[in-house]
């Protein structure tokens, strides 16, 4: 019933690997968005439109009143931002689409871009969106306090002009193929110019926000909205901490979604026929991870990580620490999403894991280790029985969830630890975490590698930046220091009938959603 | 002694406790691991955003000039802002306040009265059918954990017979005497414990006084036995109960952590563990120092109870 | 005592010695308590009669390991709580002025941390183990220990007897332990019993409020399996029950034993 997980550090700590998770490197775009993007997850076709749906959404105690840019952290945050305001681009049904920008397109360096933005449409005040907004919204989430403003680190802010009404020449400070995805997916709500006080968020999204206090926001449809009328009249985002008191408002009948509840939880109800259970399948999910850094003993010893690869039952850490409620992974971050290489899938060899073990003389590890996310615990405990069939004994380093993140210096030189990331696609992942001034680059990559990564991001031609990024996860693959063992999947409920939800890169949307027929 | 300068002292004293608190509260954020320039920042941070963050939050000087800085702002009543939000301190624990103001107010007028007759009845009627049901009852309730408690009642009274609302959600620009039903259930989670365990100490203290000479003296004088409970024993068994009582108080204040997260409750404990967790010293210090005086304040008074309890000690003020 | 009350009251007893004993000698008995032996929330077999938790451990023997560090940690963080908080408090109030102002300072001190404070400040500096539950209990219990004896030794100290006896010649110490303590020790000993089960409890809090938890306990089994009740019921009833029957022999006995001594 009740668990005291998703605590806020923890929560807080989700938002720095969300900071980028909005992102998708699909180094191919697809078709430029229409009026109306495609529907996509359940279908919706048989429901009917409601009044109003209310929604239990995790939340921070220290998380600001949603609705502000400058301070997203997790879900409600994000779910206001998503409704309120339209950005350049989304990722939506899985691609990559324009949403208030009609093209982005680069110089022959690719250090130099060009946003064309979508004509006609307004904000929630009724003034046009004007390229000058658009000037206004980037260099204010760029700069601190937002808390974002590192995903622009590469953008030259002052830099940024309108060119005419509806024409934004951004200049980068290095050559950046992957701005797109790496930048304006990521995060590039659009506001106002003038706008700097969010106590009265205006934005040119689907949802009006028309009051909140400390943990619910009531948004109202915005009936012209230029993608199409929103078929939920009424959206209360209430912030819940406790996953389980999420769950329990749903049931109570206080709320008709709740997002983010336990692996438990999800198998509690899972018979119950008020209760419909949504599983985000990899493409929402944690990437969990038993981190090994190359550039430390014994794992310098490309023999050492190839044996704990094999030596690991995946399927059984999938079954136990996440009660069967995720999937197995193969050690590269991105599987479900674009740009992902379709690496083959692993399978555990424990006599060739003995083998390897014994021929680099490796009998004793470490695991720097903690609940970080609910069962990373239970899934190093199991870890343990797992290397011991393979000849290795295990030591459990247990640590507080804020322990563990605390020291910085222990992380970037501790040779075992479990980590996890959010599974976002490949080539962001490997931009934001394995390069070489990255705090939490835990699998410790080479400065060869860096120099090919710095490489890949710079390519100007999608196809080309794809097969760059497609080769850095195949090295990653043989040689990375990442036991990526399972994806924990995204796991919400709602009131039996609710359906049209659609959830991209765990976020949320609800603005196509309908009741029971 | 009379009453005033014992309020004199006790207030100077008090305010040296309280400066003896917030250093201590300083110190605790100190030594728990990382600081707040790790927890404000994200894990894409680099180690230069690190440490520029940290020369911005002044973490790079020392702890006891920090605390001069706090402490020299904090006498002007500027609390100081948060790392986390950036918000203000006495804004952040505006909100919170009341709701926790609210949800000790209405457990306590619940629970003083509840237990006062509890243990009443079981000590007058010690060894009793009536005592021996009321004690079982209340080491049961006292024994079982209170997240335990607090899920069991969801699970029974909001899952299973869905009457009362599973988390308190107070109305949009409302509190939550607005909507009085989200306080149910955690009213009755703390109450639950909290009359159990003073009940017993009532119960006690019920006991030792019915033994006591001007009691029995009041009896055998023929007083009726309602005027013997409240003129006599009654006030004697105040000094072990008005500690219980403001023990009590405090414990509602600081430590509703379990039954604030099971609720989604918007108190105090909930802000004050985020802020220990992320560093936020500047919002540990003034939810902390407002517990703490308030929990000094509950035990002054009580002292003072005791005072004006006692007979004899009302006859010296004189 | 009539025939009839004799024979429940020696089953509560045998229940309670049986209880005592699994928690004593179990451990003996116990595999690995921390040992994955299947998929999680498995139903009761013949191998394994209690099935499994969420984690996919036995049981049956995490109940027969966990019952051991229930009644050595928190007994003795109690009683050490306990003692500290008699000495303190009878130190500030028989012999008053400053010592009773350093008490009193000391006392307000520990009372104005919030215990949630107090806690999270040990268990994230040091980690959870045996010495930081212990030095949780001792600081958050000492203080009200302390609080109500001062106020009954004051109490005390104002009655006739006792300056009746100090007149006499009688030393500070017996005076102290032949006129003071006797009258303390209801209140203090009423709450003793109390005070274990939330030492008890607040073993179990910790794995609740996210530190993981320090090995199996009856406490922390509940608040490890309790989410998942609907799925294994006996995964939260068997701990339960026997934590129960501990901690309310353990606030009966003591009922009985002051009331023995007193009356």
């Amino acid at each position: 019933m009740v668990q005291g997980q998703g605590f806020d550090r923890r929560a807080l700590l989700r938002l720095g690997v969300l900071a980028g998770a909005t992102a998708v490197g699909a180094p191919l775009l697809s078709s430029c968005g229409g009026d109306a993007a495609p529907t996509a997850g359940q279908p919706g076709e048989a429901g009917k439109p409601l009044a109003a749906l209310s929604v239990s959404a995790p939340h921070a105690v220290t998380d600001s009143e949603a609705g502000n840019p400058l301070a997203t952290s997790i879900g409600a945050t994000l779910i206001v931002m998503r409704h309120v305001y339209d950005s350049l681009m989304v990722l939506d049904n899985g691609e990559y689409k324009y949403q208030l920008a009609e093209s982005v397109t680069p110089n022959a360096d690719a250090s130099e871009w060009t946003i064309k933005l979508r004509s006609g449409v307004s904000f929630h005040d009724g003034k046009p969106v004007r390229a000058a907004d658009v000037v206004h919204s980037l260099r204010t989430v760029g700069t601190k306090p937002s808390n974002r403003a590192s995903v622009y680190a590469m953008v030259n802010l002052p830099g940024v002009t309108a060119v005419d009404d509806l024409t934004v020449k951004v200049p980068l400070l290095v050559p950046r193929g992957d701005f797109r995805e790496s930048v304006l997916i990521v995060f590039s709500p659009v506001f106002p110019e003038g706008m700097t006080d969010f106590a009265k968020p205006i934005g040119s999204g689907p949802y009006k926000l028309v009051e909140r206090n400390g943990t619910t926001t009531k948004l109202v449809a915005n009936d012209g909205y230029w993608g199409g009328k929103p078929s939920v009249g009424e959206l209360r985002i209430v912030g819940v901490a406790d996953a389980s008191a999420r769950l329990a408002a749903l049931k109570a009948g206080q709320v008709d979604y709740a997002i983010g509840i336990s692996a438990t939880g999800a198998k509690t109800e899972a018979t119950n026929p008020a209760v419909t259970i949504i599983r985000g399948g990899p493409a929402n999910s944690n990437a969990l991870s038993f981190a090994m850094n190359q550039k430390l003993a014994p794992f310098d010893d490309p023999r050492v990580r190839t044996a704990v690869r094999l030596a690991v039952d995946r399927k059984a850490l999938v079954d136990n620490a996440l009660l069967g409620q995720g999937s197995t992974a193969d050690d590269v971050v991105g599987k479900n999403l674009p740009g992902y290489a379709d690496l083959p899938e692993r399978t555990r060899d424990v006599a060739r894991a003995r083998a390897l073990f014994a021929e680099a003389g490796v009998t004793k590890l470490t695991l720097r280790t903690g609940e970080l996310v609910p069962g990373m615990m239970n899934a190093s405990k199991l870890l343990v029985q797992q290397l011991e069939e393979a000849g290795v004994e295990l030591a459990l380093e247990e640590l507080s969830a804020d322990a563990f993140y605390a020291d910085v210096t222990t992380l970037a030189t501790h040779p075992f630890q479990a980590f996890y990331y959010v599974n976002r696609p490949a080539a962001v992942h490997l931009s934001a975490v394995t390069h070489g001034k990255a705090p939490f680059n835990v699998t410790g990559t080479s400065a060869d590698y860096q120099a090919r990564l710095a490489q890949a991001q710079a390519t100007p031609d999608d196809a080309a930046r794809g097969k760059a990024f497609g080769a850095l996860q195949q090295e990653f693959y043989d040689q990375g220091g990442d036991v990526l063992w399972g994806f924990q999947e995204q796991l919400d409920a709602s009131r039996a009938g609710v359906a049209g939800v659609r959830i991209e890169q765990s976020v949320q949307l609800f603005d196509r959603a309908t009741g029971p027929a | 002694m009379t009453a005033l300068r014992f309020l004199v002292r006790r207030v100077a004293a008090t305010t040296a406790t309280l400066l003896a608190v917030a250093v201590v509260l300083f110190a605790a954020s100190e030594v728990l691991p990382g600081d707040a320039a790790t927890s404000s920042l994200g894990l894409d941070a680099t180690a230069e955003d690190v440490a520029a963050r940290r020369v911005e939050l002044g973490l790079d000087r020392p702890w006891p000039v920090r605390f001069a800085d706090w402490l020299a702002g904090a006498v002007r009543l500027d609390l100081g802002t948060s790392v986390m939000s950036g918000e203000p301190v006495t804004r952040i624990i505006a909100e919170p306040l009341g709701a926790t103001g609210l949800l000790v107010g209405v457990t306590a007028a619940v629970t003083v009265p509840l237990a006062v007759l509890v243990g009443l009845v079981s000590g007058l009627r010690r060894g009793g059918r009536a005592d021996r049901a009321l004690s079982a009852v209340s080491v049961v309730a006292v024994s079982v954990p209170q997240f335990v408690t607090a899920g069991l009642l969801v699970l029974l009274l909001a899952d299973l017979v869905p009457v009362l609302p599973a988390i308190s959600l107070p109305p949009l620009g409302g509190t939550p005497l607005d909507k009085p039903d989200v306080l149910v259930l955690p009213v009755l989670a703390l109450t639950l414990f909290g009359a159990a365990w003073a009940g017993r100490i009532v119960r006690a203290a019920v006991i030792d006084a019915d033994g006591l000479p001007h009691v029995e003296a009041a009896r055998l004088a023929g007083l009726p036995e309602r005027a013997v409970v409240w003129r006599h024993l009654l006030p004697a068994t105040v000094p072990p109960c008005a500690h219980a009582f403001a023990w009590l108080l405090s414990g509602l204040f600081g430590g509703t952590a379990v039954v604030e997260i099971v609720f989604n409750y918007p108190g105090l404990s909930q802000t004050l563990v985020a802020a220990v967790r992320n560093h936020d010293t500047a919002v540990l210090e003034g939810v902390g120092l407002l517990l703490a005086a308030i929990i000094i304040v509950s035990f002054v008074l009580a002292d003072l109870l005791v005072l004006l309890a006692d007979p004899r000690l009302r006859v010296a003020a004189r | 005592m009539s025939a009839a009350r004799r024979v429940p009251a020696g089953l509560a007893v045998l229940v309670v010695a049986f209880v005592l004993g699994v928690a004593v000698f179990g451990p003996a008995f116990a595999a690995d308590p921390e040992r994955i032996v299947g998929l999680p929330y498995t139903a009761p077999t013949a191998g394994s009669p209690l099935g499994t938790d969420g984690t996919g451990r036995d049981v049956l023997e995490r109940v027969l390991a966990g019952g051991r560090s229930l009644v050595t940690v928190p007994v003795v963080a109690t009683l050490l709580a306990t003692a500290l908080g008699l000495l303190l408090g009878l130190v500030g109030g028989y012999f008053g002025g400053v010592a009773d102002a350093v008490v009193s300072r000391l006392d307000h001190l520990l009372l104005g941390l919030p215990p949630v404070l107090v806690l999270l400040v040990l268990l994230n500096g040091w980690g959870y183990s045996a010495v930081t539950i212990t030095a949780a209990v001792v600081l958050t219990g000492t203080p009200f220990v302390s609080r109500v004896t001062r106020a009954e030794t004051l109490h005390a100290v104002e009655d006739g007897y006792v300056v009746t006896a100090y007149a006499t010649g009688d030393s500070h110490l017996s005076v102290i332990v032949r006129e003071i303590l006797p009258n303390i020790a209801r209140p203090v000993l009423a709450d003793f019993g109390t005070r274990l089960a939330i030492a008890i409890t607040l073993t179990a809090a910790v794995g609740f409020l996210g530190f993981g938890s320090g090995g199996p306990n009856w406490g922390a089994m509940i608040s490890e399996n309790v989410e998942g009740i609907r799925l294994t019921p006996w995964g939260v009833a068997v701990p339960a029950l026997l934590l129960g029957v501990l901690t309310v022999a353990a606030n009966l006995g003591l009922d009985r034993l002051v009331g023995k001594v007193l009356r």
